[in-house]
């Protein structure tokens, strides 16, 4: 198949996993919508509504983060429950047009989500001119960073239970332990450096930033160190997923 | 043209098995435009065959050429060429038959228009029409199954790697899928067919590998694997005319419910039904079937698990 048509063929997994699904079952969507929004929520009540801009911050990031979550749970229903993938490794389809395909269709639960953020962050902050182009950058990169992750898990995995043991592990990681929903600042000094190593901190910096929000004091050293790693992350793992996802079992 | 399927000296040894091979040396070649019957014992490695054939599982050792391409170096190349039912393989539970099949035609780059076309004859060929636009969740495991055959049928690849296609269906259902498969054959495609109804293989192919262990055991024609063993015919008789030790003058004998069942060879056959008619007992004689073959050259039922010869870890 040519360039193009392999493309058009990452459509039909569009429909097939995102499209369908979302159409027979619309309470996936209150399922994708309820973690963070929860978060947002408890946030609003303890800061008595003065940082609901984190938790807006926060809320983009971990729902982007998070098709990468989804990615992974249904590629490995997919190829250990279901043995789809095999339908799909013998055939023209390639591997990155099935990731590329399966990233896209997972957009279908997350959309509704990362737009009720952004309505919430227009509302109750003042973003600049820049802020949209800045804010769909950085989740572009979180939702390629997440997708990666979860094809590479997902080719390995032996058990959809797997899954279960493994998300939680990388959501505390990425998640709740670094400075997503809260202020790098709020982390003593000397361990601050710590905070930027999680890409999923340097993507919400980069959106408080946006939002202008980010807490004071930053330099311009410091937002081009969340950019790098930011960066830098999201293409290793491309790498990792390109090069070393199981696509043919050894 | 180079054939179908050309394996040599395939092997597979799965990590963490300690030195037990699920493909032992295997050696075969799969014409174009046959329907290849592979045939053994739970765990004899036919799985595995059609996985590393189909692309999906690396070999150990050995070579295999898929439609004249390596398929361990240029997996590309045959991944264009081939569509795979994997064993015990389900569809979506929320989409229809109809979905199933157009959109797996959409993720191989066919068009639209010649994907619904295509979906829409094939549905029909399999007597799915009638419930082409039902949600699967609420159907058979039956049907379920049927989408799958239809899925790559519809697909028009020249190679096609079917592993128990018809597991759970019912008689009737059975039938669609057979019906197709041989249309699929006249239409010039190559068929490689694991199944566990040896009435199945029989019917459906031409030729017929007997994997045990993951070792060829015999490979041909029906008529050539009959050739090979030591008994060729059958002779059912009904009810108990007969001493078992009399019987067991013509072949082999057994008893099975009401009846006895000898293997024998055609001048053992012949006697035998003769002497029956004279008893007044009822005997049905003929070439042995692919089963009695399987129980001759195997030693056990096909159902039955060949259990793996597992060393205790130190
Ligand atoms: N992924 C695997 N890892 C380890 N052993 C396997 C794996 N898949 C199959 N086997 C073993 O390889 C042998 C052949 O299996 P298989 O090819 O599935 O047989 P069949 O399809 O004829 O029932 C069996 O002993 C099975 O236990
Ligand atoms: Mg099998």
């Amino acid at each position: 198949m040519t360039l193009r048509t392999q493309l058009r063929a990452s459509w039909g997994l569009i429909a097939l996993n995102g499209i369908i699904p979302v159409k027979r079952m619309p309470l996936y969507l209150v399922n994708t919508l309820g973690a963070p929004f929860s978060f947002l929520f408890f946030i609003y009540i303890v800061s008595q509504g003065r940082s609901v801009g984190y938790g807006v911050a926060g809320g983009l990031v971990l729902t982007t983060f998070s098709i990468g979550t989804s990615l992974q749970a249904d590629m490995t229903h997919f190829r250990v429950d279901l043995k789809l993938q095999d339908m799909v490794v013998a055939s023209p389809m390639r591997a990155w047009t099935y990731v590329l395909g399966m990233a896209l269709s997972e957009l279908a639960f997350a959309v509704p989500g990362i737009v009720a953020f952004l309505v919430v962050g227009y509302l109750t902050e003042a973003p600049g001119v820049l802020a949209l182009p800045v804010i769909l950058g950085t989740l572009l990169l979180i939702w390629a960073l997440g997708c990666s992750i979860g094809f590479f898990l997902a080719t390995y995995l032996r058990d959809i239970r797997e899954t279960f043991a493994i998300s939680p592990l990388i959501s505390l990681v990425l998640s709740v332990l670094p400075p997503v929903y809260y202020p790098i600042t709020a982390i003593p000094g000397g361990y601050q450096i710590l905070g930027y190593l999680a890409p999923t901190a340097d993507a919400s910096l980069l959106i408080q930033g946006a939002l202008g929000i980010a807490p004071p004091g930053l330099t311009a050293i410091d937002w081009l160190r969340a950019g790098a790693i930011l960066v830098g992350f999201t293409v290793a793992f491309i790498l990792l997923a390109l090069f070393k996802a199981q696509w043919r079992e050894k | 043209m180079p054939s179908a399927i050309a394996a040599r000296g395939l092997t597979k040894e799965y990590k963490g098995s300690h030195g037990r091979r699920a493909l032992d040396r295997v050696s075969l070649d799969v014409d174009r435009g046959e329907i290849f019957g592979l045939i053994g014992r739970n765990g004899a490695g036919k799985t595995t065959f059609l996985r590393i054939a189909g692309t999906q599982l690396l070999p150990t050792s050995g070579r295999i050429e898929v439609l004249g391409h390596d398929a361990v170096a240029h997996p590309n190349a045959v991944r264009d060429l081939v569509a795979v039912i994997p064993q015990e393989s389900r569809p979506f539970f929320y989409a229809t038959p109809f979905e199933h099949v157009y959109y797996y035609l959409r993720l191989r780059g066919v068009p639209s228009s010649e994907a619904r076309r295509r979906s829409l004859e094939t549905l029909d060929r399999l007597g799915l029409t009638k419930v082409k636009d039902l949600v699967l969740w609420k159907q058979s495991g039956g049907l379920r199954r049927r989408v799958l055959v239809a899925m790559v049928l519809a697909s028009g690849a020249e190679l096609l790697f079917l592993d128990e296609p018809t597991t759970g269906l019912d008689p009737l259902a059975r039938r669609d899928v057979w019906t197709a498969v041989e249309e699929a054959a006249k239409e010039g495609r190559t068929i490689l067919l694991t199944t566990h109804y040896l009435e199945e293989a029989q019917l459906l192919s031409q030729r017929i590998a007997i994997l045990n262990e993951g070792k060829l055991l015999a490979l041909g024609t029906l008529d050539e694997l009959v050739g090979r063993v030591r008994w060729p015919f059958r002779v059912a008789l009904t009810g108990r005319g007969f001493a078992l030790e009399e019987l067991a003058t013509f072949g082999e004998s057994a008893a099975i419910g009401d009846s006895q069942l000898v293997f024998t060879d055609q001048g053992g056959a012949e006697d035998l039904t003769r002497l029956a008619l004279a008893r007044g007992v009822r005997a049905v004689a003929g070439p042995v079937t692919l089963e009695d073959l399987f129980i001759q050259l195997v030693g056990g039922s096909v159902d039955e698990e060949s259990e793996p010869t597992e060393e205790a870890d130190a």
